[in-house]
């Protein structure tokens, strides 16, 4: 008798304790890709909300190396019904698969904030007239170069591919090229942002036709493969070639900005960021990658959504969402920020944030296609056949739009 | 009697029913599952807008006019060509070689075994940086005879070649002990015959040594083509998620993988693997109405 109440007061001990101690504390968890100095920002924001914010404990949980990873993550856990609160999303991976299980955010974000944000990215947070996300780890490429070899960077396809020339030097003697005007890093966003700097259109009115292969698509893909006759193409990132001084402009992503500087301070290498340089309408368009946030509705407790919400507001403020994109190089969108005198201080202090504002107003979304996933890989493989002289420029954009009838029901 | 060998029968299937309720639960039930789905278009996650639908055979119809399939069954088919004859040659030359008794056997043995029990995605691993085009031990190898660099991994034409390699180093150790253990089965008195006889060496290998090693190629031989129309993980590792340049590496469990977990299409998936399971049935029922005549057991 006396054992059986021990045990019964231990059960309830065990069964009990975890409630109380949870009971005031709504925890919400945060599934991300983050590393380096991305995932110290994240962290110090958390650290800052949780400050302010006792009544909520938030987990952020690393998913994997790769976008991939998380996206395959995200997908498991929503079909077995344990979604994270919160978690990234690139726009490729909304449309269809969790634009229904990701809460409506129109009533959560204040009107004046959505409006506070550039347009292009509530757009690309806007599915089906619905706002599911918010932008959070916005990148695009943008023009890394090196000022002590290029004073003023190329504004034009033209003048990129005559400054690209005229810098590619051998150093050594050798006979081969140790140092390049040019590297790329040769992906399907960079012939989409050419492609749409050409005036191209992915679709027709009623997304029944793939449209890449019209004449902005073979322009886009010549000026490519014209690149590549001057430049050097690698699958690596060239921040540490750009920083050694072996490489002396390169397109790259905003996210590697502290890569950059991290490799540029440690060689001395004089460094500025400019947009892309403009194509023939004479836009420098690049385009919006990387992440926005979403809050589930499935298999969240409404306590966990509310949380989340708040937290999503916290970061969307002008305090912390300037001091996110100062330690991570993301792309600045909420106007009163990019118009502060805080702001204007930075760039004062770091003036490569100009070119990395400017290429912001600039960035255009990619289409909200139930199947672009499968449409981009296309395009990818279309760029890898034309870079290897596999197939010509127009060859290779016809074969994409044979297949895309796969995709296209 | 009867009721005893009942209860012997009944006390058996008591004892084998955990392993058959394991076996229920994760093979038969998702193989007939997975066959119910192959007949709907079944989102991964479906909501009210997305729901799963019947659409009957329309899946496998899809399947076979789409050009991305049949292309992966193409690039399978000229994988399984090239890769099982060679690493089953492979194989069996080396434990020819095993079998001599030289010094230094049991260490060459370790050696060769060693890749088969790595795990795979390692041994992709060390290729990715061996074939590096930059940075490779092969390519620096090459550039020492002034060969200039090759990019093994980002030209489509050596994508099925790179694969072929890979899976004969990472296999013909394996295969060589399978073989080593038929061939120190087969009976000195044949050799002693044929030597008596005047046999040279080769005579003796190809009418002694190989056909009384024909139960043990033809058992590699079916497990080798069916791991031949499965490659997937050496894919995934080398081209790091992409089944290789302008998808010339593209196989039909890659094909299962994209279309299940990138593009959402279960019941496509689930059609396709069908398809590649009916494949490896016919192809292996094949293999073994053919080796009714050429598989020799020596009784």
């Amino acid at each position: 008798m006396k054992l059986a109440r021990i045990l019964g007061l231990l059960c309830a001990m065990v069964i009990l304790t975890p409630a109380s101690i949870a009971q005031g504390v709504t925890e919400i968890t945060l599934w991300h890709i983050f590393t380096g100095g991305h995932a110290e920002a994240l962290d110090s924001a958390v650290a800052r909300f949780q400050a302010a914010n006792p009544d909520v404990r938030v987990v952020t949980v690393h998913q994997g190396a790769a976008w991939g990873d998380l996206r395959t993550k995200l997908l498991a856990a929503t079909a077995a019904g344990t979604p994270p609160t919160i978690g990234l999303f690139k726009t490729g991976w909304v449309p269809g698969a969790f634009e229904d299980v990701l809460m409506p955010l129109d009533n959560v974000i204040p009107p004046a904030l959505i409006g506070d944000i550039l347009p292009t990215f509530v757009a690309d947070s806007t599915f089906n007239g619905v706002l599911r996300t918010v932008p959070l780890a916005r990148s695009a490429d943008v023009l890394f170069y090196n000022t002590a070899l290029v004073p003023e960077p190329p504004r034009t396809w033209d003048e990129m591919l005559t400054m690209a020339q005229a810098l590619n030097a051998d150093r050594d003697g050798d006979g081969s090229i140790d140092r390049w005007g040019v590297g790329i890093r040769p992906g399907p966003e960079q012939f989409a942002f050419l492609f749409l700097q050409a005036g191209g259109e992915w679709f027709n009115p009623d997304e029944t036709a793939f449209l890449v292969d019209s004449p902005a698509g073979i322009k886009a893909m010549e000026h490519l493969l014209a690149l590549r006759e001057v430049g050097l193409f690698q699958t690596g990132f060239f921040s540490g070639p750009f920083g050694a001084g072996d490489v002396a402009m390169y397109w790259g992503s905003t996210a590697g900005i502290p890569f950059v500087a991290e490799a540029a301070a440690a060689h001395g290498t004089p460094w500025n960021v400019a947009p892309i340089p403009a194509g023939p309408l004479g836009m420098g368009y690049s385009i919006l990658m990387s992440a926005s946030a979403g809050i589930f509705q499935v298999g969240t407790t409404e306590a966990a959504q509310e949380a989340a919400a708040r937290f999503l507001l916290f970061l969307l403020s002008p305090e912390e969402h300037l001091q996110w994109i100062t330690q991570t190089g993301y792309l600045p969108y909420r106007q009163s920020v990019i118009d502060s005198p805080e702001w204007q201080a930075f760039l004062h202090e770091n003036p490569f944030m100009a070119g990395v504002t400017e290429q912001a107003t600039l960035a255009l979304a990619y289409p909200h296609h139930v199947e672009w996933d499968s449409l981009r890989r296309l395009l990818s493989e279309a760029v890898d056949a034309v870079l290897h002289g596999q197939l010509a420029p127009a060859e290779a954009l016809h074969r994409a739009v044979a297949e895309a009838p796969d995709y296209l029901e | 009697m009867a009721k005893k060998a009942l209860r012997d029968t009944g006390e058996a299937y008591l004892y084998l029913l955990p392993a058959f309720l394991i076996l229920g639960a994760f093979t038969i039930y998702p193989i007939v599952y997975a066959l119910y789905l192959s007949f709907h278009d079944w989102p991964l996650i479906e909501t009210a807008r997305r729901p799963r639908e019947f659409i009957g055979v329309e899946n496998y119809l899809r399947l076979l006019a789409s050009p991305r399939f049949l292309g992966s069954l193409q690039n399978v088919t000229i994988y399984a060509i090239f890769s099982v004859p060679l690493s089953i040659s492979l194989a069996v030359g080396l434990a020819v070689l095993l079998n001599m008794q030289l010094r230094g056997q049991a260490f060459f043995r370790l050696a060769f075994f060693i890749p088969f029990a790595t795990p795979a995605v390692a041994d992709a691993l060390i290729w990715r940086w061996l074939l590096d085009e930059r940075f490779g031990l092969v390519n620096y190898l090459l550039s020492v005879i002034a060969i200039s660099p090759i990019g093994w991994l980002t030209t489509p034409a050596l994508a099925i070649l790179v694969l072929v390699m890979l899976n004969s180093w990472q296999t013909m150790g394996f295969q060589a002990l399978i073989l080593l253990a038929g061939l120190q089965g087969i009976d000195k008195h044949y050799y002693e015959a044929a030597k008596i006889d005047g046999a040279s060496a080769w005579i003796q290998f190809r009418h002694i040594t190989v056909p009384l090693l024909t139960p043990q190629i033809f058992f590699l031989s079916v497990t080798s083509a069916i791991a031949a129309l499965g490659l997937f993980t050496p894919i995934f590792v080398l081209w790091m998620g992409s089944p290789g340049p302008v998808a010339s590496a593209l196989t039909p469990v890659f094909f299962i993988f994209e279309t299940a977990f990138q593009r959402q299409r279960m019941g496509l998936a689930t059609a396709a693997s069908y398809i590649l399971f009916v494949i490896i049935m016919v192809l292996t029922l094949l293999q073994f109405v053919a080796a009714k005549k050429r598989v020799h057991y020596d009784q």
